[in-house]
């Protein structure tokens, strides 16, 4: 369901987000022991692409 | 990580197969064994560090035979060394065996498993291993106090300094960062690959080139600074030598007060220089002022002369013959007549009580900065003289120290001569290095400022079509995540390195005898001096006292860090330390301290001790906290004959630590508590 301007998360909320998930999956691969490093940085890439996303979403908005 | 149980079979000394079940309860950490030398008790650690990464302490002997000698006559040819330990909630059974084909050929293996519900799940082992304690960091915490020397040796800071940060629980933010600019870079050449961006492409090109120069330059800096760093330890040690050389003495005295005096000089010359920079920065403008305010000043004088600052008509006076329609000469001024328009034209070159306080304020600020200058040219010049001053100086004692060395080379004792050559070999060594990591900074300092300029022009050429703008915004919000974890990683590592000097200088403050200062750098590289500022011979007591409470601190700060997660960094390595005679160049004072503040500091010590080490006073500091014990008595299949059967007396009882006319030449250990 799309959120409307009032319930949208400032830029700055957005980006700690961010800062918040890329920690969760980089403990997540580092807990795995697996060493995976091409898919930990495509996972990564694929949080930015969505962070990106969503933030062009609100700012558009505004 | 805590140890569990360390098994070995047919490892060394110890034929068949022999477990250590190791203290765990926090309470009592401590697992004590006892050993007289040549019994086990370096095998023992050296099983540890070999489990965990195929290697053996240097002065371990003939390190390559790992297979017991007796079992190996029986035809038996695998070693074995398991650890089953707990980390981060599960426990592990990490296994690495010998396998010895033939008198020349050997194989190593090495397994790794986590225990889960009962079965045994493989995991990398080497990547388990790294996680659990760097193999920078594995000398520090299975520590052979026996060859305390190592740590003069100590020349791969960075490695260690990367260590160290993982064992801070970096690892994480500082993958994050890497895996943020790799991502960085794959965006960066997306917008190239985009049509119409080849100038992006030209630009990145560079920038990749010119980052692969920096890189070299950063490699090289750290290469000198390890160099430097060796040196300076090698100079220490032969200073050390000529310091106990009475032949020397005196002008090796001379020479530590002129060098004392030198290193004031470009202390204070250091500083000239910076007052000189800064000197620039805030009076350098006056300078720059000065032509201006003379100019202005004159240009003021010159119209004040002329009449017209200020103007000879002030504004209201003008006005009010105007409105009153009548000169001062009591003609009429009807408005609209030649008279009236040549009186209303001098309202323009009249001067308002406004503009005068202008030329008033002007004229003083003017004449503030002509006094500005020179009292700007007097600090220049007393700078000037200061750092001339000084650099005479400075020669001066070069001088004075080259003589000394010349006299020190003619010295009619041999050995002396020698020191002093080979001294003088590595100050030439540590002055080229110098003059070379200058050039190198420089060329790095430009490198930078040339990627930060083509860095600008990137983002000035991308073409702000929906596409490039849609890639910039991503671009950018990983660089500003990436910016704002080097931030907290910066701080945290601040932090941490203030917290373990604060630790150690505290340890150092109750148990050392004499009064040092520690101290950590930002590459953490670690030093002790005496409070006159000379650093301590690397190799001596208080060094290795120093590498004890450095490392225990470490230890103690991932431990309270653990209990307060904060999102960013992970809980760092909580690494048991197997200390084998951690006291050998402590003298008894130092012992019962140090056996005071280790268990107190990491969360699970196994100690190996002598008798000669772990005397009563040692055992005694240490009672309280011992929650394993261990004797480790040595069979031998000879005959006693005249040999001593070394009984030592642990918890009141005896025990023969060497036993004579057994089925074979062994190692077995007892467990005593």
């Amino acid at each position: 369901m799309a959120m409307n301007a009032s319930q949208a998360p400032a830029p700055e909320t957005v980006q700690e987000e961010f800062l918040n998930d890329l920690l969760q999956l980089e403990k997540m691969y580092a807990h795995e022991l697996l060493g995976a490093k091409a898919e930990r940085r495509s996972k990564v890439l694929e949080l930015i692409n969505k962070t990106a996303a969503k933030l062009h979403r609100e700012t558009t908005k505004d | 990580m805590k140890l569990l149980k360390i098994s070995l079979h047919h490892f060394r000394q110890f034929y068949g197969k022999h477990e250590f079940t190791l203290a765990t309860d926090p309470a009592r950490n401590v697992t004590l064994l006892h050993a007289e030398n040549g019994v086990g008790k370096t095998t023992l650690l050296n099983a540890v560090l070999w489990a965990f990464y195929g290697v053996t302490t240097k002065k371990f002997e003939q390190r390559e035979k790992i297979i017991n000698f007796e079992a190996l006559q029986e035809g038996k040819n695998l070693a074995t060394v398991e650890i089953l330990f707990e980390h981060e909630g599960s426990t592990y059974i990490l296994q690495r065996q010998h396998y010895q084909k033939s008198e020349q050929n050997a194989e190593a293996r090495v397994t790794a498993h986590r225990i889960e519900n009962g079965n045994l799940i493989a995991v990398p082992a080497i990547t388990l291993t790294n996680s659990v304690v760097p193999p920078e960091m594995a000398k520090y915490f299975f520590f052979d106090g026996e060859h305390a020397e190592t740590f003069s040796a100590e020349t791969n800071y960075k490695a260690v300094g990367k260590a160290i940060r993982d064992m801070l629980g970096c690892s994480v933010a500082q993958v994050a960062i890497d895996d943020l600019a790799y991502a960085i870079k794959g965006i960066e050449e997306s917008i190239g690959e985009l049509p119409g961006q080849d100038d992006l492409q030209r630009i990145q090109r560079e920038i990749g080139e010119i980052n692969n120069r920096k890189e070299d330059a950063d490699r090289q800096l750290a290469g000198l600074l390890e160099l430097k760093a060796h040196c300076n330890a090698q100079i220490q040690q032969i200073d050390e030598k000529l310091r106990g050389v009475a032949a020397a003495q005196q002008l090796q005295k001379r020479r530590d007060e002129k060098t004392q005096e030198r290193n004031n000089v470009e202390s204070k010359r250091h500083n000239a220089n910076t007052t000189l920079a800064r000197w620039v920065g805030t009076k350098g403008i006056l300078v720059v002022a000065r032509k201006l305010a003379k100019e202005s000043l004159d240009f003021i004088d010159e119209q004040s002369l002329r009449g017209r600052i200020p103007s000879p008509y002030n504004e209201d006076f003008v006005k009010e013959i105007l409105h009153a329609e009548k000169c001062i000469c009591k003609r009429d001024l009807h408005p609209g007549t030649d008279e009236w328009r040549y009186v209303a034209e001098l309202l323009k070159n009249a001067s308002k009580a406004e503009t005068l306080g202008r030329v008033v304020r002007a004229r003083s600020r003017i004449n503030a900065l002509k006094d500005g200058w020179n009292e700007a040219v007097r600090s220049l010049q007393t700078t000037q003289e200061l750092i001339a001053e000084l650099n005479e100086h400075h020669r001066r004692l070069d001088q004075e120290i080259t003589e000394i060395g010349k006299q020190l080379e003619d010295a009619p004792i041999k050995e002396v001569a020698t020191w002093e050559r080979t001294r003088q070999e590595l100050v030439r060594k540590l002055s080229e290095a110098e003059i070379r990591m200058g050039a190198i900074q420089l060329a790095a300092r430009s490198y930078q400022a040339r990627i930060d300029k083509l860095q600008a022009e990137f983002d000035r050429t991308a073409t702000r079509t929906n596409k490039t703008a849609a890639l910039i915004d991503k671009r950018d919000l990983a660089r500003l995540a990436l910016n704002s974890l080097k931030t907290l990683l910066g701080k945290h590592e601040d932090e941490a390195r203030k917290a373990i000097v604060h630790e150690v200088n505290k340890i150092l403050a109750v148990t050392a005898r004499r009064e040092y200062y520690f101290r950590l750098d930002d590459g953490f590289e670690m030093n002790l001096y005496y409070q006159t500022g000379k650093p301590v011979p690397k190799g001596s007591g208080e060094n290795q006292l120093m590498s004890l409470a450095f490392i225990a601190s470490l230890v103690d700060f991932s431990r309270k860090r653990a209990n307060k997660p904060d999102g960013v960094f992970i809980p760092g390595t909580i690494a048991p330390l197997v200390l084998d005679s951690p006291f050998g160049q402590l003298d008894a004072r130092y012992r019962v301290d140090t056996a005071r503040f280790l268990p107190t500091l990491a969360e699970q010590l196994i100690l190996l001790v002598s008798s000669s080490q772990g005397d009563n006073d040692v055992l005694a500091a240490l009672d309280q906290y011992i929650g394993a014990e261990y004797v480790l008595i040595s069979e031998n299949r000879g005959p006693q004959g005249q040999k001593n059967n070394d009984p030592i007396t642990v918890r009141g009882q005896q025990f023969d630590t060497s036993l004579f006319n057994c089925p074979r030449n062994m190692t077995r250990a007892e467990r005593i508590l």
